[in-house]
């Protein structure tokens, strides 16, 4: 173990009755790093924050916080910050004395005021000291469970879908605010949420976790464009996971062409050479929406017709219906006759350099 | 070790009160129906009991009575529940906060009241009788069915006022006026959107009237006379009139097993609601007389409402009124004489004791009601608090179930079932006290339980995360958060054990009277003077016990959700 190993969990397994929520689950976190837990509810990433916090034990395995065993400690004696979906500021206590509360049980007990008056500074809470919870915005209550998690200052925070009560255009806001101070703070931080686009939108690196389990744990960039399963490419970005069966195959293994119909191929470059393919065998395809361009020139056309289309203002995403598939294009500088596509024939030009490749494992499987 | 001690510790805190329950509710219930039913004497008992025609003309008369009484509590509940739920006025909180009186009034005190009201020499007839020069009182409600459905509807409509106004304030206008924009009439919107959405409330509070009109005795007992008589009346007189235990016993457990269907019918209702729940921003409300009232409904609501005063604040008024006059030449003139008698230390033949006694007793019964009802309750409450608990259901059903057994039933088996060693305790203050704790415990649940369910969300898990130690933060966040629920739910058990008289009624002796066993033989033997004075002294308690309840009943969470 790495003198900056600020997490590290070992084969981690937790159920609750029946359910299997962690199942044999490890990583690491390295000191001073915003690691994202991400995956769909019911994964088991908040299990995941709670056995870290200490409010549940695992049924198995090793958890190490800064070197230290964690198993047998109490929460309070973790030195770890928690800030709650629904913020669990204390209703009883002034803004001042929730921030304050945590610092009962240190040596800050000194320099209170000091350090409730720094942190209210920080997040821009400064006035706000004699309010009572319900007297804030969700927005604010979510900075002062923020300021109360770091007053003690922990060597670890944990944010549980921080920003998941609040409205878009706030959380898009407060998601950078959380980075610059954990920049600044330098705290090792794990942050869950359900939402992948926050989870590449701030992390150092992403852990994305299914069913107990986690499939990959790699940067944001690593993540959307080397996804490791069809499950992280398909959660992960928006992407077209297009099934079809491996049609050749080159002296060295490499796919060289999918059939998607029983007329219909498309040639592939895959980068990564790893999977020992043979012909006949059923894949997923990953390409990207921004990969695809529509009546170019090139090899590799699919006729098609566009069934819908969505304007965002930066981009146009058409719904293509192409070898029986859906297909989605994003056209980041499209021309204004696009707006009126619907129900016209189009040629999708793929590119070669595929993002990924999965086999799917039966042979059989019927197009 | 150490940890093995404090779980050692914790189990035998938590076990604490399913012993308490266990000893002194279940066993004794047990041993009643064992009892009852449990040999073939008890048998043949019950194939003769149901066969005989004067037990069988009571049952049906317990069952009319509860129905009429569930359908008038429906009928005034109703519209209540529409005044407060959509409209604004003067006085709302407190009309509000005032249904939940009469559910913890004494029966008793709504039985004198109801005398002095509606009875032959009450205040309506004999205000008929001077404005009409009447010689012979025009109205007979009382010693009637129609005097037993009123004062069970006293009980009653304001519980099916409290449940449908709760439905109805938390019911989105958007409903209606989606049906309104579909085209319905505001009366067509009423009957196919809004009552449906509201009928399982209106069902859930129904059920719960029938129950409890079902298992009514103090009221039944003062108001019913000779003639009428309910199952739970006649438990009584077959036990303590007739000395005739076994028959009692096994009459005792054909209610109980009645009464049990009723609430599994209750519940089943009660869980389809709770799902059917829907968190909706409050309901703007108009202001009550506002205009746009036409001079018919003006007059129904006036007509209405008069009619509510005159129903629920009548009695009440009629005792206190009572309680310091004295009939004087043909008038009546003011008089304290009702509470010396009351504070008399000299033996009564009337009741068999002294009347300070009783109030006494009273007061010290409620006080230890209420420590190991408290104590007992808010530690179930806490289990019942934690998710993950297995066996949550069954032990809210083992907890909550006192609310729905016959009080009689309980006073009888607790009388029959502890009166030998290692038990003894059957004509003791011990066996009223703990009859009045097993019939708190479910309130003191029902306060606490959505306060400490709150709590364990993640608050605790905040503190504790922030470096506090359990006690730590049970004494920064739990207690500061629950000290409200606790002491509404000390209020409840309080005014419980200080009106509750079925089961005071069957294990009283001369010296264990309390204020509720002494009005009803004051009532009995009509000193009015007295048992008013009495009624006065408890509603006075009860007031109390109900401010603090309207004071501290959860306010501390109510502004933060």
């Amino acid at each position: 173990m790495s003198e900056s190993t600020a997490i590290e969990l070992t084969d981690i397994r937790k159920t609750f009755g029946e359910v299997q929520a962690v199942n044999g689950l490890s990583l690491t976190a390295s000191e001073g790093e915003l690691l994202v837990l991400v995956g769909p509810s019911g994964c088991g990433k908040t299990t995941l924050l709670r056995l870290l916090a200490g409010f549940d034990r695992p049924d198995a395995g090793e958890v190490i916080l800064n070197g230290r065993r964690a198993l047998g400690l109490p929460p309070e004696d973790r030195d770890v910050g928690i800030v709650f979906q629904n913020y669990a500021l204390f209703p009883h206590m002034s803004v001042f004395n929730n921030i304050a509360y945590g610092l009962k049980f240190t040596d800050e007990r000194v320099n209170e005021r000091k350090r409730v008056r720094d942190l209210l500074a920080l997040l821009d809470l400064s006035g706000y000291e004699l309010r009572r919870p319900d007297e804030l915005s969700a927005g604010q209550q979510q900075r002062v469970a923020l300021a109360r998690a770091l007053a003690p200052n922990p060597n670890i925070l944990l944010l549980d879908e921080p920003l998941s009560a609040l409205d878009v255009q706030l959380r898009d806001r407060l998601r950078l605010e959380i980075r610059r101070i954990q920049r600044e703070l330098g705290v090792t931080t794990v942050y869950v949420t359900h939402d992948q686009e926050e989870a590449l939108a701030i992390a150092d690196r992403v852990a994305v976790m299914n069913a107990g389990k986690l499939e990959q744990i790699d940067s944001p960039w690593t993540l959307y464009h080397e996804p490791r399963s069809p499950f992280v490419a398909d959660f992960i970005g928006r992407g077209n996971l297009i099934r079809g069966r491996i049609a050749e195959v080159d002296e060295s293994g490499r796919v060289v062409a999918v059939r998607l119909t029983d007329d219909r191929s498309i040639r592939v470059a895959p980068d990564d050479a790893s999977t020992a393919a043979e012909v006949g065998q059923a894949v997923s395809v990953l390409i990207r929406p921004e990969h695809i361009s529509v009546n170019a020139d090139g090899a590799n056309r699919l006729p098609g017709v566009v069934r819908a289309r969505e304007y965002v203002g930066d981009a146009l995403v058409l719904h293509v219906e192409a070898a029986n598939q859906q297909w989605l294009v994003r056209l980041t500088d499209p021309n204004p006759s696009w707006m009126e596509a619907e129900g016209q024939g189009v040629a999708l030009v793929i590119p070669q350099h595929i993002a990924r490749l999965y086999v799917v494992e039966a042979k059989t499987d019927p197009l | 070790m150490t940890r093995a001690w404090t779980r050692l510790g914790r189990a035998a805190v938590f076990a604490l009160p399913l012993l308490f329950l266990g000893i002194f509710f279940y066993v004794p219930l047990g041993g009643l129906i064992v009892r009852g039913i449990g040999s073939p004497e008890g048998l043949t008992r019950v194939w003769e009991l149901v066969s005989d025609p004067y037990i069988q003309r009571v049952a049906r008369f317990t069952v009319v009575q509860a129905l009429l009484s569930t359908l008038a509590s429906v009928a005034i509940g109703l519209p209540l529940a529409y005044v407060l739920a959509t409209y604004r006025f003067p006085g709302q909180r407190l009309v509000r906060s005032l249904t939940i009186v009469p559910f913890t009034l004494p029966p008793i005190t709504v039985a004198l009241g109801f005398v002095l009201v509606f009875g032959n020499a009450g205040i309506v007839n004999e205000t008929l009788m001077a404005i009409f020069n009447l010689e012979r009182p025009p109205l007979s409600i009382l010693y009637s069915l129609t005097g037993i459905v009123m004062a069970h509807a006293f009980y009653n409509a304001p519980i099916v006022t409290r449940f449908t106004a709760a439905a109805w304030e938390r019911l989105s206008p958007s409903y209606e006026e989606t049906a309104r924009a579909l085209g319905a009439s505001p009366r067509r919107a009423f009957f196919n959107i809004t009552l449906p959405m509201l009928a399982p409330s209106v069902v859930s509070g129904a059920t719960l009237a029938f129950i409890y009109s079902f298992l009514s005795f103090p009221i039944v007992l003062a108001l019913g006379g000779a003639r009428f008589s309910t199952l739970e009346v006649e438990i009584y007189r077959q036990a303590i009139v007739g000395i005739n235990y076994g028959e009692a016993a096994t009459l005792a457990t054909l209610v109980l097993v009645i009464a049990l269907a009723f609430t599994v019918g209750y519940l089943a209702i009660e869980r389809r609601y709770a799902r059917q729940v829907r968190l909706e921003a409050p309901r703007p409300k108009r202001l009550l007389f506002s205009g746009g009232w036409t001079a018919l409904r003006r007059v129904g609501l006036y007509g209405f409402l008069a009619l509510s005063v005159l129903l629920f604040v009548g009695p009440m008024l009629a005792v206190l009124v009572d309680s310091v006059s004295k009939p004087w030449q043909n008038t009546v003139a003011f008089s304290l004489e009702g509470y010396r008698d009351v504070f008399a230390r000299g033996f009564s033949s009337l009741i068999g004791a002294s009347p300070l006694q009783s109030v006494i007793n009273s007061f010290s019964f409620a006080g230890v009601t209420m420590l190991v009802a408290l104590v007992c309750g808010t530690i179930i409450a806490f289990l019942l608090a934690q998710r993950r608990l297995r066996g949550r259901r069954a032990l809210e059903t083992l907890a909550m179930a006192p609310l729905a057994i016959s009080s009689v039933a309980l006073g009888l088996a607790l009388l029959r079932v502890f009166n030998r060693p290692p038990l003894d305790i059957s004509g003791t203050w011990v066996a009223i006290v703990v009859a009045h704790v097993a019939l708190a415990i479910p309130f003191v649940i029902r306060v606490l339980r959505p306060a400490l369910e709150r709590l364990e969300g993640n608050l605790t898990d905040a503190a504790r995360s922030l470096g506090a130690s359990p006690w730590r933060a049970t004494r920064d966040v739990r207690l500061p958060l629950i000290q409200g629920s606790l002491l509404t739910g000390a209020a409840f058990a309080f005014a419980i054990s200080i009106a509750e008289t079925s089961a005071t009624l069957m294990l009283a002796q001369p010296g264990l009277l309390t204020m509720p066993v002494a009005v009803y033989h004051l009532l009995a033997a009509r000193q009015f003077g007295a048992a008013s004075a009495m009624s006065v002294i408890m509603m006075a308690v009860l007031a109390l016990a109900f401010m603090v309840i309207d004071r501290f009943g959860d306010r501390t969470f109510r502004r933060y959700l």
